[in-house]
């Protein structure tokens, strides 16, 4: 091994240290800049630059950087573009939002900034120290910026009860990781891999090992058993960083468990390869049944999530309860373990990530104007602010899987990956789920639109968001009709690299 | 052979005060009880060649942690009587699920006699870790100090007073 390839692979990560130096410079600006909203702005451009350093490295594949630390391949590619875009859509989310305004400046961007970075390190680990601290860093962030606004109670309740179960849930996924190192001496996926494969530790023994790390990787993903920081953290949260950790920490989440699962606990590596067809099926190692297990999480991550928020009140809440059951749709691409249900997860998340981010952003706009995110208080709002209130009926239609938005065409693949592996009770409860999420998505579209109350003063949508409505709403519309594009870029972007 | 003993002597020390931190009611005895935990596993690293992390346990949990929780507790000065705990259903589906990870992990130690892994020579010198993190983990180490800076923000931040 030569001991300065860490040295030489610096200048390959230019996306990730182009957010290393705006992080700094945040930090440091905090003392120059008296106007706070140009953090946002510089914000914005070290997201840009770095999507720019990325396309021009795209030109090297699959590589892996830093001994054995991380990896670029595709699949990191796609999660690093999936990051980056949810830090612009993050920072014009902010802009405008009335709850953290008053302390808008360095401190929130560069918190934001790190926990993308994060992500992206997440999302490109080949390691268990890296895919640790990566997923430290993330929560790290999170639990600071789920506290922000200080003078509410409610923001410092969601921060603590984030923090106390993401520690929870960390330190049993270290004393798993611990176990497996334990067992195999090393940290590195590929060695691990290799170990796994020869098939000399009991089934039980790895099942345990494996239970444990899913502890961490469920609670990122918010799936039962470990969901239930979600709700009061989305609730207490200011509404950007709802957002924020509702879509990227979530997605975040998924692509370690993507690429834990299909790297290490799988026979060979076939992502590694050239493009599977349709039907392929991966099978575990050791004949390990962890994707039936993976399948009853769904189930229950899914009823749990959709009947809970049959009767919220609180909008934020709902949707809270929304993004688990979603969770669990996603869940059920893993539990077919063929080749669709892995690109289904992914084109599953690009859909979501429109889609959730959306339906946060009018829970903005409405709390901008009347202070409160009480179900109620939409009534009458699609006289009051038409345009948002239709984006708003898009994003909760889609979100409910109706066609012809692109809600649909994710939840369709999704089940064509659990039809063609002959599951059909997780087919069946899955159908069920999604009937019974459209009755409170509904219920939001009717309030506003079938209810009037005695208010009828306009909600002012500012241009900053009116132009996320429309970056995030058309996509919605057109993936409905017009998905392929999409579909065959995820299809390419599936593809893991070990070496 | 005088090591093996040893090592048996600090686990069962470690499972002692272990169990005394949380059998004790007073917070303080716990904290206490809590800082031997730390002092026996660090005897545990030094008995298992991992000196350099023998002494970082020491100094940064016995030394600075415990000190820390022991402020936290002084300073929150809250009502002894408050602790009192109650016998609710959370707690049986809390003992049972710990029931449950107990025997899996017995299960897990059944399965370490399969084929157990020995430490390469020379394994936790400090020479090693020094070299380790400043060749082949450097990277890692450079995202340590991202996490650490992030902390200091947010730990600034959240307690400065406008």
């Amino acid at each position: 091994m030569n001991l300065f390839s860490p040295y030489i692979d610096v200048l390959k990560i230019a996306p990730q240290l182009t957010l290393v130096v705006f992080i700094l410079f945040f930090v440091i600006g905090e003392l120059v800049f008296r106007r706070k909203i140009v953090f946002g702005w510089f914000s914005v451009a070290g997201y840009i630059i770095a999507l720019i350093f990325l396309l021009i490295g795209h030109l090297y594949q699959n590589r892996v950087l830093f001994s054995y630390q991380i990896v670029e391949d595709k699949f990191s590619f796609f999660f690093t573009i999936f990051f980056l875009l949810a830090g612009i859509v993050i920072s014009f989310f902010s802009f405008d939002s009335a709850e953290i305004k008053r302390d808008l400046g360095g401190e929130y961007f560069a918190l934001i900034m790190a926990a993308i970075l994060g992500m992206i390190y997440m999302a490109g680990a080949v390691n268990f120290l890296m895919l640790y601290l990566s997923l430290e860093m993330v929560s790290l962030s999170s639990y600071l910026l789920s506290g922000y606004t200080r003078d509410d109670k409610y923001s410092a309740e969601a921060a603590l009860k984030y923090l106390v179960f993401g520690a929870t849930a960390s330190g049993i996924m270290i004393m798993g990781i611990a176990y497996l190192y334990g067992l195999t001496g090393t940290l590195n996926f590929s060695v691990i891999r290799d170990q796994l494969v020869s098939g000399i530790f009991p089934s039980f023994t790895l099942l345990t090992i494996l239970f444990l790390i899913f502890a961490g990787f469920f609670f990122k993903m918010s799936l039962v058993p470990f969901h239930m920081w979600a709700p009061d953290v989305y609730e207490g949260a200011p509404t950007p960083v709802a957002a924020f950790l509702a879509v990227a920490s979530k997605g975040a989440g998924f692509a370690i468990a993507l690429r834990f699962l299909y790297t290490v606990m799988i026979q060979g590596s076939p992502l590694s390869g050239k493009l599977l067809s349709d039907i392929y099926h991966f099978i575990p190692v050791n004949n390990l049944d962890w994707p039936l297990f993976l399948g009853i999480i769904s189930v229950l991550t899914m009823t749990v999530g959709n009947i809970t928020a049959l009767n919220q009140t609180s909008v934020k809440r709902l949707l809270a309860y929304s993004s688990i059951a979603h969770a669990g749709y996603m869940l059920m691409g893993f539990a077919a373990m063929n080749y669709i249900g892995f690109y289904a997860v992914l084109f599953y998340l690009v859909v979501y990530f429109l889609m959730n981010i959306g339906a946060f952003l009018f829970v903005q706009v409405v709390y901008n104007k009347i202070g409160t995110d009480s179900i109620v208080k939409y009534r009458g709002l699609g006289r009051r602010t038409p345009f948002a209130a239709v984006m708003m009926a898009i994003f909760l239609f889609s979100l409910a899987g109706i066609p012809p938005l692109g809600g649909f065409i994710g939840k369709f693949y999704l089940f064509a990956a659990v039809l063609k592996s002959k599951l059909y009770w997780l087919a069946v409860i899955g159908i069920a789920n999604s009937v019974l999420s459209l009755y409170y998505y509904a219920r939001i579209a009717k309030m506003m639109f079938l209810e009037d109350s005695h208010e009828k003063e306009k909600v002012p949508v500012s241009a900053a968001h009116i132009f996320l409505f429309v970056i995030l709403g058309f996509p919605v519309v057109i993936l409905g009709v017009y998905w392929s594009p999409v579909l065959e870029f995820v299809k390419i972007y599936s593809h893991l690299f070990l070496p | 052979m005088l090591a093996t003993m040893l090592i048996y002597i600090f686990g069962a020390l470690a499972i002692f005060s272990g169990l005394m931190m949380i059998l004790y009611r007073n917070p303080i005895h716990s904290a206490l009880w809590f800082g031997l935990v730390l002092f026996s596993l660090a005897g545990i690293y030094a008995l298992m060649q991992a000196h350099f992390l023998a002494l970082i346990q020491i100094l940064v949990y016995v030394g600075a942690i415990t000190v820390l929780i022991v402020y936290v507790i002084a300073l929150l000065n809250f009502d002894q009587r408050d602790l009192v705990g109650k016998v609710t259903i959370l707690k049986g589906i809390a003992v049972i699920v710990a029931a449950i990870l107990f025997i899996e992990l017995l299960f897990y130690v059944g399965g370490l006699y399969v084929k157990g892994i020995a430490p390469p020579p020379e394994f936790g010198k400090a020479a090693n870790i020094g070299l380790a993190t400043l060749t082949r983990y450097l990277f890692p180490f450079e995202v340590i100090s991202i996490l650490l800076l992030v902390a200091v923000v947010g730990g600034v931040y959240i307690a400065k007073k406008d």
